[in-house]
C-alpha cells in the first residue's frame, strides 16, 4: 500500500512537473512573436496552357500594339524600385510613371483591358472597372482637370506598367492604378501574387446607367454582418475602444508589421469563421481564380492565428474601420475622416497585403 | 479664360463635400519599435488642406515664405517637445535622428508628409515586465491620431498588451522580455525535475527489488 503511494506520488509529481515546465514554455511562446523572415517558396515554371502562360500572351499581345517611345515609357527593369511607386492620391498630387489609360488608342485599351481580364477575376475586373467609374464621377463638370494643376480625375486618368519581361519562369509584375486604385502584380513561374494593392472609393455609390453602383459594397456589408454575428463578449475583444481614422499600413509603409490586435479567429465558430473568410476573399477574390485559389487555401492554413478588429458603431450604414491581421495577410478598411469629425461612409480606402511575400518577396529571393 | 476655368474648378472642390484626405486635421501617426536598448519612434505628420497654412507658417519663422534647414530643425525640435515618453513609469529624453520635410506645393495640396524619426534610450533587454507609454500633445486642436506598436524584431521582447485613450494620443504598450538565458534556464529545469523523478523512481524500485529478494 506504501509502495504504491510513493510510486503514485512521484507519477503524480513527474506529471504536475512537467505539465508546469510546458506551461511556462508555452507562455513564453506566446509572448514571443515570429519576426524570423519566412523561408522562399518553391517556384515552378509555367506552362503556355495555365493562367500564368494566359496572362503572358496577353501581356505581349498588348506590348506588341506599341511603338518604341510607348514600349520606354511602360517597360521597367524587375527589381527596381519603380514596384513601390504607387499611391491612393490623385495625378499629379502624386506622379505615377507608365502608359496613361487617356493616351492608349481604342485597340491598345482592347489589349490593357483583356490582360486584365486575364490576370484578375471576373469579380476583380468588374472591381477595377467600378472605381474607375467611380473617379469619373469626380471630374468636374468642365471636364477633366483644372489648367492650372490640381488633382485630375476621371477614367483616362490610370496607367499601366511592366517591372521585367512578361516570361513563364523568370519574375515580372503588372502595375495598374490611379487615383484610388493600385493592382500589384508579381509572377513568378505558376505563382501570381497581388499584394500590396489598394482598392478605394469615392464616391462608395453612385449611379451609372440607371444602376446603382458600390465598388467596395460587398467588403463593407459581409463586415457589418460579421461584427453583428458576435456574440456580446466577443464584440468586446472584437471592437477597439479607440477611433482609427486612416489607414495605418497604407502607401510607403511596406515591410512594416503592426502588433495584432481585437478577437482571435480561433476564438469564433465555423459560421463566423466562414463568414471572416468570405470577408478576407473579397480583397483575395480581385486575383484570377487559380491563384485565389491557392491563397485562400494558405489564408485558411493560418486561419487560428488570424485576428479581426474593428473600430466604429456597428450598424451598417455608419462609418467603421476594420483589420484583418495574420501572419500571411493584412487587410484594412478605413473611410475616411470627414471634415469636423466622424467617419464618411462615402469615401473608403483599404489595403491589402502579406507581409511576408508583398511584391513576391518569398518567390524572388535565392 | 484659364483663370476662370481654375475658378471654376475651385468653386466645385469646395461644393464636394470629401474632396481631399484629410482635410482640416492633423494626420499625426507614430509607429513605436522596440529594442533591447531603445525606444524608436517614427512620426509622420501631414496637415490637410485646410490646415496646411498654418502649420506652414508655424514652421516658417522669419515668414519669408521659405522653409530653412534651420526652420525644419527648430519645428521638429517643437514637436519633440509636445511628445512624452516614458518607459517603466519614468519619462525618457527623446533625440532626433532624421527629419525630412515636404515641398511647399505638396503642404498646399494637402499630401505633404513631414517624418521625424526618433530615439530614446531603454533597457528593456532586461528580462521581465516592461510598460512603454507614448504620449503625443502637439498641436491637440488639430491633430488627429494613429499610434502603433511595431512587432519588434528580437524574439525576446513580446508585446502582452497595447492601450489608447479614444484618440489615440496616448499609447501604453505592455511587454515581456524573456532573455536567452531564461529560455535556456527552464529548459534545464525541466530537464532536471524530470531527471530527478526518473533517479527517485528507479531508486525506489530497487529497493523494492532488494525487498523482494529478502
Amino acid at each position: 500500500m506504501i509502495r504504491r503511494t510513493i510510486t503514485m506520488g512521484l507519477c503524480l509529481f513527474a506529471l504536475v512537473s512537467t505539465a508546469w515546465v510546458l506551461r511556462l514554455t508555452a507562455q513564453q511562446q506566446t509572448q514571443k512573436i515570429n519576426t524570423t523572415p519566412a523561408p522562399p517558396l518553391r517556384v515552378e515554371p509555367a506552362k503556355d496552357s495555365d493562367v500564368t502562360g494566359k496572362t503572358v500572351a496577353a501581356a505581349k499581345a498588348f506590348l506588341a500594339t506599341l511603338d518604341d517611345a510607348a514600349r520606354s515609357k511602360v517597360n521597367f527593369a524587375f527589381g527596381t524600385d519603380q514596384k513601390s511607386k504607387w499611391s491612393n492620391l490623385p495625378e499629379p498630387m502624386y506622379k505615377r510613371n507608365g502608359l496613361r489609360w487617356g493616351d492608349l488608342s481604342a485597340a491598345q485599351r482592347e489589349a490593357g483591358l483583356k490582360l486584365l481580364a486575364t490576370a484578375l477575376s471576373k469579380q476583380g475586373l468588374q472591381k477595377v472597372k467600378e472605381i474607375m467609374e467611380g473617379d469619373e464621377v469626380l471630374k468636374p463638370p468642365s471636364g477633366g482637370g483644372p489648367a492650372g494643376g490640381g488633382p485630375r480625375f476621371g477614367r483616362d486618368e490610370y496607367y499601366l506598367s511592366f517591372l521585367g519581361s512578361p516570361s513563364l519562369v523568370d519574375p515580372w509584375m503588372i502595375q495598374f492604378g490611379g487615383h484610388h486604385l493600385a493592382i500589384n502584380l508579381t509572377i513568378v513561374g505558376k505563382s501570381n501574387v497581388m499584394t500590396p494593392s489598394l482598392p478605394a472609393a469615392q464616391p462608395a455609390s453612385f449611379k451609372l446607367n440607371g444602376e446603382t453602383v458600390r465598388p467596395l459594397g460587398r467588403e463593407n456589408d459581409k463586415a457589418f454582418d460579421l461584427i453583428n454575428s458576435l456574440d456580446a463578449s466577443q464584440q468586446k475583444q472584437a471592437i477597439l475602444p479607440y477611433q482609427v481614422s486612416n489607414l495605418v499600413l497604407g502607401p510607403g509603409e511596406d515591410g512594416k508589421t503592426i502588433q495584432p490586435e481585437g478577437i482571435k479567429a480561433s476564438a469564433l465558430n465555423a459560421a463566423r469563421k466562414e463568414k471572416l473568410l468570405d470577408v478576407v476573399y473579397q480583397w483575395v477574390g480581385i486575383l484570377n481564380d487559380t491563384a485565389a485559389t491557392a491563397r485562400m487555401s494558405e489564408i485558411k492554413n493560418n486561419l487560428a492565428e488570424t485576428w479581426f478588429a474593428w473600430s466604429g458603431p456597428t450598424t451598417n450604414g455608419s462609418g467603421a474601420y476594420y483589420r484583418i491581421q495574420g501572419p500571411t495577410l493584412l487587410i484594412e478598411y478605413a473611410p475616411q475622416p470627414l471634415r469636423g469629425g466622424g467617419l464618411d461612409t462615402s469615401h473608403i480606402h483599404t489595403i491589402y497585403r502579406d507581409p511576408t511575400n508583398d511584391y513576391g518577396a518569398r518567390l524572388v529571393k535565392r | 479664360m484659364k483663370r476662370v476655368l481654375s475658378g471654376l474648378f475651385l468653386a466645385w472642390c469646395l461644393t464636394v463635400p470629401v474632396r481631399a484626405h484629410v482635410l482640416d486635421q492633423y494626420l499625426q501617426v507614430a509607429k513605436i519599435g522596440l529594442a533591447q536598448d531603445a525606444v524608436r519612434v517614427e512620426l509622420h505628420l501631414i496637415a490637410g488642406v485646410q490646415v496646411a497654412d498654418r502649420i506652414f507658417a508655424m514652421i516658417d519663422i522669419d515668414g519669408d515664405g521659405r522653409i530653412t534647414p534651420e526652420e525644419e530643425q527648430a519645428y521638429a525640435r517643437s514637436v519633440v517637445q509636445d511628445l512624452a515618453l516614458e518607459v517603466d513609469g519614468r519619462r525618457v529624453p527623446i533625440a532626433l535622428i532624421r527629419t525630412q520635410f515636404p515641398s511647399r506645393s505638396e503642404m498646399n495640396e494637402g499630401v505633404g508628409e513631414i517624418t521625424l524619426d526618433l530615439t530614446a534610450q531603454a533597457a528593456l533587454g532586461i528580462a521581465g515586465a516592461h510598460q512603454v507609454t507614448f504620449r503625443n500633445s502637439h498641436l491637440p486642436e488639430l491633430g488627429m491620431y494613429l499610434a502603433n506598436a511595431l512587432v519588434p524584431d528580437m524574439n525576446d521582447i513580446g508585446i502582452t498588451g497595447q492601450q489608447r485613450d479614444a484618440l489615440q494620443r496616448e499609447l501604453r504598450i505592455s511587454l515581456q522580455t524573456v532573455t536567452v538565458n531564461a529560455h535556456g534556464r527552464l529548459r534545464w529545469l525541466g530537464v532536471f525535475i524530470i531527471s530527478l523523478v526518473l533517479v527517485l523512481l528507479l531508486l525506489h524500485r530497487k529497493r523494492v527489488w532488494q525487498l523482494a529478494r529478502t
